[in-house]
């Protein structure tokens, strides 16, 4: 399997600001406010739109079940082409690779990739997200995200000696890039100590260990080789894609008879082998130039940054203390301030390909990263068992 | 958030019931822990031993063939302790433990029950390889539920 | 060069109710039957999309449940929330797209563990059409009266129709009771609902330069899709037009007219809907349909007739599987396979499937 039949490129980015509530839009206009914004962006029309893939996960949160299906109207996806994708949190970027197969398969020129989620439409939240587990098995014993979260990470720390501090600093690095985008939710000045301080939810996990539920909405515009010559003057090329399901069970990810282990995200490890081949990158650490984890919790980017290659998983957490993962390191995660700072979930792994997208466009304002060739995008969903990695770059390879 | 009055809230609220198969192999499972027993799965390719226990082998996508008994001792794999209320879910704080018990080759989720403390206090008692052991409710309070036994540290 | 994708291997099961097995084991045994059929293994394969709802699967992320019993672990899998062909239609642009070889497509529904209408309910937007209640099949009777109405139909054409779906050698006896459930729709209209699972195989035509498979290939020759405005009031009255787009664009697609199409499957979860299908891939003249399928001659949907138990969601690729199932044997040479997403079938997925490759996609 060698180059796609027909290249791809993001050449259009829209979002909204994520907030917890949005009282002023319906669902359906705050996805169009998204979708407009990335048509405009791509300076193209409506009308150019040539298939829609709309990204949405559970809908148990704001509340309507044919939520894509509401929305088509308001996306300028009536009459076209039209599919909802859904993996669990993982969502955004399998509709961001859905998109580039409708572009790269050859038979469509352009497609727009939208979604919304108004997470807080319901505080049940993570009541809901215990009806993702097995009814019979794991449903009684209150898991959902963040006990799920937490699980992993006690492994981690028991593994590779991975300190709550070291969680602590990924989650000050992060809230202050956010307070370079305009868009994200949390941000602010945040200590170590307030970090370490903050009532435990899960232990190890602490209130700020933990990312917020958003509302909000984004959206891509992906345009052939083609499209691209014609209306762009600079383009973000999908030069790699790849994705990895593993079992829900967690319980197989530990010990016994695993092929894989609960905290060392090796799904994300295979995905970006895949992502990594199709871009030729060899040495993650010097060719990518920004990496936008989808990592909810902060412990996750420690998982993410070692199956991602740039990092060992022993050395994450002292190399995150050093800073070579903040704006102005070696390999700046998440300097929009990633999922710990907003998190519609429907959406969230397609913000951080949005981030990523803009960061090879140059468009990323007050958290850009100087001279980016290359950026690498992923999203997790269902219980860490879903991963999926974008390679965006600057030139087609 | 400025509060805007001229914006409406439309509370709704939606129930829908679902009747969940569990299918033979759950239900003999399930029907075991009504005896005391605790059962997985064999793959006759691998040998791995399953829990929870199914029907197939998703690695070498086989059925599973024979039941074996496994535990009441086993590992700790992972566990946490819960320091918030959750709407719609238990009073804080417990703890959820992943174990592998003896015989088997994956780990499964149950309550772990142990002295109570702060949350601090009750992850210095517990460490992942510890080992536990499954404790059954008495035969009368049984549901033929998960929840028909916990853990105990050993 | 660009790649063409097949159909290798195939299964469907349907039940009336499955209790004795889970949903996750319905569809292990369904994918499994799949890849024995394509004489390949799991280790062969390089992805999967499922075409699945979360709410009729009463499991709020369903694809964590189900991905590994359609053969998804470590492999690239993908969900779709729409129409089990839906499903073969992305699966199909992976191939397509010259990053995937060989690829498993799975859908199903277990309706009996839910109440469907319940999660019709869920799907209307709560400001303008929850209240009102207008679900699927009450949608579906609004636009019924209203073709009735403009094209002076006898609403007894709509039993005519049902009758004679009903009345093919092979069907179950199923209880249905001439009663309007909403006029001019009774319930003796629409088909019996059962559980089902549909698993396909696809592969590039690369995959063939490389290795054997059981059987000749079915290629997907053409695929169109498109989805209408999610207001009933606001897609106009005169047909599927998402349909008519959908057809027309599959057809030019495959290189071929709806006249050399030799085997057609549509949807048929009621007289009505079939009536519709009819007309909007051009069978019959808007207005026409039931006589079509009443006197054309032609036995529509004969080798996948839902009448003798049609899986909500997954019908499309059911039928497909079906009718690949029974193409192998036979002499026909290209089939037009539909399936339809959404309240009052707001969308539709359409593939054209031929025993030759040439001039397709």
């Amino acid at each position: 399997m060698g180059a796609p039949t027909q290249k791809a490129a993001i050449i259009g980015v829209g979002e909204t600001d994520y907030q917890t509530r949005i009282p002023e839009q319906t669902y359906a206009e705050l996805a169009q406010e998204a979708a407009r914004k990335a048509i405009e962006d791509a300076h193209l029309s409506p009308g150019d739109i040539e298939a829609v893939v709309y990204s949405m996960a559970p809908t148990e949160f704001m509340g309507v079940t044919d939520a894509d299906k509401w929305a088509i109207d308001a996306v300028f996806g009536r009459s076209k082409p039209f599919m909802r994708v859904h993996t669990g949190g993982a969502t955004g970027g399998s509709a961001a690779q859905a998109g580039y197969m409708h572009v790269a398969s050859g038979l469509y020129e352009t497609c727009l990739v939208v979604g919304a989620d108004k997470v807080s439409e319901t505080p049940d939240a993570q009541f809901i997200l215990n009806l993702i587990w097995d009814p019979f098995f794991e449903r009684d014993f209150a898991l959902n995200t963040i006990t799920m979260a937490a699980l992993q990470t006690v492994r981690h720390m028991a593994k590779y000696g991975t300190t709550e501090k070291d969680m602590a600093h990924v989650v000050v690095s992060s809230w202050k890039n956010a307070q370079r985008n305009p868009r994200a939710h949390l941000k602010g000045v945040l200590t170590i100590d307030a970090v370490l301080e903050s009532p435990y939810f899960a232990w190890p996990l602490k209130r700020y260990d933990c990312c917020p539920r958003s509302s909000g909405a984004a959206a891509v515009v992906i345009a052939s080789e083609r499209v691209v010559r014609q209306k762009a003057t600079r383009a973000a090329w999908i030069s790699g894609v790849g994705g990895v399901a593993n079992t829900v069970y967690m319980g197989d990810r530990m010990g016994g008879a695993r092929d894989t282990d609960l905290c060392d995200w090796t799904e994300l490890e295979l995905a970006a082998r895949e992502a990594y081949r199709q871009a030729k990158i060899t040495d993650p650490v010097k060719e990518l130039d920004v990496a936008e984890i989808y990592a909810p919790f902060s412990s996750n980017q420690l998982m993410g940054v070692a199956a991602l290659g740039l990092s060992s998983h022993h050395q994450a957490g002292a190399l995150t203390q050093e800073g070579f993962f903040d704006l102005g390191g070696e390999v700046p995660v998440n300097p929009s301030g990633g999922t710990l700072c907003a998190n519609p979930i429907a959406v969230t792994a397609l913000v951080r390909v949005c981030d990523a997208a803009l960061q090879v466009l140059g468009k990323a304002g007050g958290y850009q990263v100087p001279n980016v060739h290359a950026a690498v995008a992923t999203g997790v969903g269902g219980s860490f068992q879903f991963q999926t990695c974008m390679v965006l770059t600057d030139e087609p390879r | 958030m400025v509060q805007r009055d001229d914006l409406l809230v439309l509370g709704v609220d939606w129930h829908v019931h679902y009747d969940h198969s569990a299918g033979e192999i759950v239900s003999a499972f399930l029907k075991g822990l009504g005896n005391g027993v605790i059962q997985g799965r064999h793959c006759p390719l691998c040998g791995a031993v399953w829990l929870p226990p199914r029907a197939y082998c998703e690695r070498c996508f086989v059925a599973t063939d024979q039941w074996v008994s496994v535990g009441p001792g086993g590992v700790l794999e992972a566990f946490t302790i819960v320091g918030q209320k959750f709407d719609n879910l238990p009073e804080p704080p417990y703890v959820i433990a992943f174990a592998r018990l003896d015989g088997s080759d994956s780990s499964l989720a149950n309550f772990l029950t142990m002295t109570l403390g702060s949350v601090e206090e009750m992850a210095e008692r517990l460490a992942v390889g510890q080992r536990i052991r499954a404790e059954f409710k008495p035969e009368s309070q049984r549901q033929l539920r998960i929840t028909d036994f916990h853990y105990v540290l050993a | 060069m660009a790649p063409s994708a097949a159909i290798v291997g195939t299964a469907c099961t349907t039940w009336l109710t499955c209790q004795d097995k889970r949903l996750e084991e319905m569809i292990f045994e369904t994918a499994q039957a799949a890849l024995q059929d394509a004489g390949i293994g799991r280790d062969d394969i390089d992805n999967v999309v499922l075409a699945a709802s979360d709410e009729l699967d009463g499991r709020s992320i369903s694809s964590m449940l189900t991905a590994m019993p359609a053969g998804a672990l470590l492999k690239d899998e993908v969900k779709v929330t729409d129409s089990g062909l839906h499903g073969l239609i992305l699966g199909t642009l992976r191939i397509l797209s010259g990053l995937y070889d060989i690829g498993m497509v799975v859908s199903w529904s277990k309706v009996s563990e839910c109440r469907p209408s319940q999660v019709w309910r869920g799907a209307l937007e709560p400001f303008f059409s929850r209240d009102v209640g207008a679900i699927d099949p009450l949608l579906s009777a609004a636009h019924a009266a209203r073709y009735v109405a403009d094209y002076g139909i006898d609403v007894s054409l709509l039993d005519a129709v049902a009758n004679r779906m009903r009345n093919r050698p092979g069907t179950p006896d199923f209880d249905a009771a001439p009663t309007y459930l909403a006029y001019p729709l009774k319930a003796s209209h629409f088909a019996p609902t059962v559980d089902g699972v549909a698993a396909v195989v696809i592969a590039s035509s690369q995959a063939f330069a490389q290795r054997r498979f059981a059987h000749q290939p079915m290629w997907i020759r053409g695929m169109g899709w498109d989805t209408d405005a999610y207001y009933l009031g606001q897609r106009g009255w005169d047909g599927w037009k998402s349909l008519r787009i959908a057809s027309r664009l599959a057809l030019e697609r495959a290189g071929i007219s709806l006249s050399s199409v030799d085997v057609v499957g549509l949807e048929d979860i009621s007289s009505f809907e079939l009536i519709m299908g009819v007309e909007a891939i051009g069978l019959a003249d808007q207005g026409h349909g039931a006589e079509w399928i009443l006197d054309s001659g032609y036995s529509i949907n004969s080798l996948a007739n839902g009448f003798g138990g049609y899986p909500p969601f997954c019908a499309g690729l059911w039928r497909i599987s079906r009718i690949t199932q029974a193409m192998r044997s036979s002499g026909a040479q290209h089939a037009l396979v539909q399936g339809r997403t959404g309240q009052g079938a707001q969308g539709h997925a359409v593939v054209v499937l031929s025993q030759k490759s040439e001039g397709g996609m």
